[in-house]
């Protein structure tokens, strides 16, 4: 054992404090890891592109089959699919694994990463590189699998002696460089291996100097790991600019800055907000899995969003709508349009301008020549909730392709004076529209006012077509706008419309409730959204057929493998049961995170 | 068959890879490698009995369209009909469709109904190579058609000459071999065709039952006996094979080319696949001076690098790279059709052409056989790659102007 890394709860909270320091932001730093040891990710270079620790592996080799994870994996669709093609293509690894370690393989390996490993790449000496750290139960039982690799390699090249090779030694620990693209180091019960020397040594290096903080001087990093006490199963981390470099190095820094012109793109920014369109942008992003019996959960996070904070100044207004289990998608979003557009100058390239003054000047026109930055989207309130759920088809002609339904709701600051304009402005579009498909010889849609309790709906809708005739997916097109109290309704088909009339009518006497949460000063939730993965798998099913012809067509995938894609998809919906996209502002940081809840493996099947 | 169209009969060695190529080029749209081979060894005959006998299209292929009609999409539909022509099964058959889709110009733009747009593509496909009559009077009926050609807005007394026109002076005759006189009063035998919702309809109110003096023939005559009218006239038997000779041989033909031809087509009751074997089939189709003699279009080009170079391409993005070439399938630009020859290239289409050829140099340089691949065609395209490496000489080649050349 080298007594530079010694263990225990001085360590341990020698690790926190660091950790704490480096991330000042959290509110308490939790010990780095469970067992108190240094974090793997000190161990790797402040260059690191990528890096990977799986602190759960031990207990998933040693578990095997009966791990509960595995377990609810394996019972549930996806698993029963994936399994077989799983084993198929692992078959060939775990052979070999067993002629090397024996039967009992499991109990072999999980010894030699009883304490965690971690994977990093990295660009090194100006090539790719990778490397990864075993940390072991103990010397002895690494120095015996060392051994009897090198034994098992040795036969395999013909060179009976390389278990005697000697190895050169670099700050304390035993290197051997095994061909020109692997090397090999061991250091107390720590292995460490890669195709890059210059990478490798990095490393050692790290594991020679307790004070190294390797990776974790990466705040974002730093706090991503230390959440939950520094306790997940498996952990990533990437940094976008590095990731990007890895392959190529700098000729790549172009595709660089188009990920980031990307982002700013005014569709985007207006389309998915401006911290979420902003996204591919971030500097860095990290997941965590952890196999918690009661809570197995994915968290994505990505990190650094730069969004100019003026435009995150107020939160999401809270939604009056609760969440109904019909729901595919309920989102509350914080959009403030007329912010957004008003620092269009500065916010977007000049090669948009000119699009979106054409846009802003022809919306104008459906608001009785009102100016859309200055009049009317001032009235709008910056929160929005949309819901999307499967259309009740009721007599109405069924679409070959059913398309779920989408709603926005929008509360109006002055509803008496600014909901009529609104719904005169709806009625006009279909007009409009109408005249435009008339010229091109397209049928028109019949504009209607309809009655939901005592709310009044304008609704449109495609005339019928004659029996015996195909019902195009435009009659997944039915849309309708109403009011109800102070809040705007506008759904893409009238179904839905009405539904949320009469939730919205029966919500109006409750108070107004907040949907994001507990929030501070320093963590504001300003977007959220919650995606329903069986309903999801409900509408791919459905559509399977055309998506398949789709990817033939547009990609050239052949029928089966695009059959099998979607399948794989829709498995995955099924499987997870619901994902969560927050979008909050903490401090002066911009954050990301995705949650998908996955099968409990308590229950032991799909929820 | 008279002089003009002789047959030929190929001496041992003679119809070798280049005549094979040749014929396959024309015949077909695309042509492997494994296919140039098997031409060279099974020989002419052969060769044409298996192009007249082609198997069907993949079913699923075929009907992969069905599913995305609804959407209203011409980018799918395009794709499609792209994925059809690359799926090589029916080579023939899919040149076919594509000359009578150029012959009987339609397009989206105006019908904007792709399910009507896939019918009239049917329509070709079913009788592209049968019974000219059938072919006419089906295109008649058609509802892209008649929307393309104001079919709805031809009533008694306000007669819309549209279809009247350019079934005589594109579709049947020919400018030159009809009056004016002729057009005003076949417009007056088709008033009341028209469409309704995606069918033909007859809206007998709106016919002109009155009297018409057509190629000077005075009756009663309506619609179906208009195109009998047209159709007996001996120019159009003429104008149908002068069309045929000029696509499939590359330049037009000479009347004594024509003439024989098209007693030939009346002969046989006016089915297509006969003539077109005499031409395929002729001395004069195999003369020098007809092989790569013209410019290859947009589709002709991409289909024939992707079957040369045994390329899996995203039919989506072959159709689209089509467009920026100036070939748009379901959109041509006129009723007219695509101008074809030198009109394909000019500067925009000329870059395009290039842009999409050293993308399938790239897609091509992965092969593991590329630099014998590259070779073998700098060699018969007479290409000059010196030492390049196999993505440059593979760009050479394809963006040299003799590759352009079918």
């Amino acid at each position: 054992m080298d007594s530079c890394i010694a263990r225990g709860p001085a360590r341990g909270l020698f690790w926190a404090c660091v950790v704490g320091i480096l991330h000042a932001t959290a509110p308490a730093a939790a010990p780095p890891t469970t067992t108190g040891e240094r974090p793997l990710a000190a161990l790797f270079p402040a260059h690191t592109a990528v890096f990977i620790s799986m602190d759960g592996l031990a207990d998933l080799l040693r578990a095997g089959d009966a791990h509960p994870a595995w377990k609810a994996f394996e019972n549930s669709a996806l698993g029963k699919v994936a399994r077989p093609l799983l084993e198929e293509r692992l078959d060939e690894g775990l052979s070999r694994l067993r002629e090397y370690a024996g039967t009992d393989w499991r109990a072999t390996f999980s010894a030699l990463v009883e304490h965690g490993a971690a994977l990093g790449i990295a660009r090194s000496s100006e090539q790719p590189g990778w490397a990864m750290v075993l940390r072991s139960r103990d010397e002895a039982t690494l120095e015996a699998a060392r051994l009897k690799a090198f034994e098992a390699l040795g036969k395999q090249v013909g060179m009976p002696k390389l278990r005697d090779l000697p190895p050169a030694t670099v700050r304390g620990a035993r290197v051997w460089q095994l061909g020109p693209d692997f090397a090999l180091a061991v250091r107390g019960d720590h292995l460490v291996a890669g195709n890059v020397r210059e990478y490798v040594d990095e490393i050692v290096a790290n594991l020679a100097n307790p004070g190294a903080l390797g990776l974790l001087v990466e705040p974002a990093l730093a706090e991503a790991w230390a959440e939950d006490g520094g306790a997940a199963d498996m952990f990533v981390w990437a940094d976008r600019e590095r990731t990007t470099l890895y392959e190529q190095g700098e000729s790549a820094r172009g595709e660089l800055e188009a990920q980031e012109r990307a982002a700013r793109d005014p569709s985007a920014t207006l389309l998915l907000g401006p911290a979420l369109g902003l996204t591919p942008a971030a500097r860095s992003y990290s997941a965590r899995l952890s196999f918690a019996e009661e809570d197995p959960r994915l968290t994505l996070r990505a990190h650094e969003v730069p969004i100019d904070a003026e435009l995150l100044s107020r939160p999401a207004a809270a939604s009056r709508l609760e969440r109904s289990p019909a729901d595919l998608l309920h989102a509350t979003l914080h959009r403030d349009f007329a912010a957004l557009l008003a620092r269009r100058t500065t916010l977007f390239d000049p090669e948009h301008l000119a699009g979106m003054a054409k846009g802003i000047s022809d919306l104008s026109l459906f608001f009785m020549g009102k100016d859309l930055v200055e009049e009317v989207l001032p009235a709008v309130s910056s929160g929005w909730t949309l819901v999307s759920r499967p259309i009740d088809w009721g007599v109405v002609a069924r679409p070959q392709q059913e398309l779920p339904a989408i709603a926005a709701m929008v509360d109006l600051a002055n509803p008496d004076r600014d909901g009529p304009q609104f719904v005169a402005a709806f009625q006009s579009l279909v007009s409009i529209l109408n005249v435009e498909r008339a010229q091109q010889g397209e049928d028109a849609m019949v504009l209607e006012l309809a009655l939901e309790g005592s709310t009044q709906l304008s609704c449109a809708h495609f005339v019928t077509p004659p029996p015996g005739e195909p019902v195009d997916m435009r009659y997944n097109l039915a849309p309708a706008i109403a009011r109800v109290g102070p809040t705007l309704v506008l759904a893409t088909h009238s179904s839905l419309a009405r539904q949320l009339v009469r939730e919205l009518a029966g919500a109006a006497g409750r108070a107004t409730t907040s949907s994001t949460g507990a929030e501070s000063a320093d963590d504001i939730a300003l977007d959220e959204l919650r995606l329903d993965g069986p309903g999801l798998a409900r509408v791919i099913a459905a559509n399977t057929d055309a998506l398949v012809a789709n990817a033939m067509l547009s990609e050239g995938k052949p029928e089966a493998v695009a059959r099998q894609e979607f399948e794989v998809l829709r498995l995955i919906s099924e499987f997870v049961q619901s994902a969560r996209f927050d979008l909050r502002r903490a401090g002066t940081d911009t954050e990301l995170r995705i949650e998908l809840d996955l099968p409990s493996p308590a229950l032991g099947a799909v929820r | 068959m008279t002089q003009a169209l002789e047959r030929w009969r190929p001496a041992r060695g003679e119809f070798d890879r280049a005549a094979a190529a040749h014929l396959l080029g024309r015949a077909g749209l695309g042509i492997s490698r494994q296919q140039l081979e098997r031409a060279v060894v099974n020989g002419l005959d052969a060769t044409l009995d298996a192009l007249f006998e082609e198997p069907e299209h993949d079913p699923t292929l075929l009907t992969s369209i069905d599913l995305l009609l609804g959407t209203g999409s011409i980018e799918s539909l395009q794709a499609w009909w792209m994925a059809l022509m690359l799926g090589g099964r029916a080579p023939l058959r899919e040149r076919l469709t594509l000359f009578w889709h150029d012959h009987f110009a339609t397009a989206w733009d105006k019908v904007r109904d792709t399910r009507l747009m896939h019918r009239q593509n049917a329509l070709f496909r079913k009788h592209g190579s049968g019974d000219f009559r059938v072919l006419l009077r089906e295109v008649a009926r058609d509802p892209a058609m008649l929307v393309w050609l104001d079919g709805n807005s031809n009533r008694k007394g306000h007669a819309n000459e549209n279809f009247a026109r350019e079934v005589m002076e594109l579709f049947a005759l020919g400018i030159g071999n009809y009056s004016e006189r002729d057009v005003s009063e076949a417009a007056r035998a088709f008033t009341g065709w028209g469409v309704d919702g995606r069918r033909f309809r007859f809206a007998a109110a709106d016919h002109d039952g009155g009297e018409k003096n057509l190629f000077g023939k005075v009756g009663r005559w309506d619609g179906d006996r208009a195109l009998e009218l047209i159709l007996a006239q001996p120019v159009c038997a003429r104008h149908v094979c002068r069309s045929l000779l000029q696509e499939y041989g590359g330049s037009a033909p000479t009347a004594a080319e024509v003439e024989p031809l098209a007693a030939e087509l009346v002969r046989n009751d006016w089915n297509i696949a006969p003539v077109l074997r005499t031409i395929l089939s002729s001395r004069w189709f195999f003369a020098p001076e007809r092989r790569a003699c013209r410019i290859a279009g947009p589709v002709e080009l991409v289909v024939r690098v992707q079957a040369r170079l045994e390329l899996s391409l995203a039919p989506a993005r072959a159709a689209a790279a089509c467009e920026s070439m100036g070939q748009a399938l379901f959109r041509p630009p006129s009723v007219k059709g695509w101008d074809g020859g030198r009109a394909w290239i000019n500067a925009g289409t000329w870059l395009a052409r290039h842009e999409y050829m050293v993308e399938l140099a790239r897609e091509a340089a992965r092969d593991e056989r590329a630099e014998a691949m590259a070779r073998e065609l700098a060699s018969e395209h007479a290409v000059e790659c010196g030492s390049l490496a196999p993505v440059e000489a593979m760009a050479t080649i394809l963006t040299s102007p003799q590759f352009h050349l079918a």
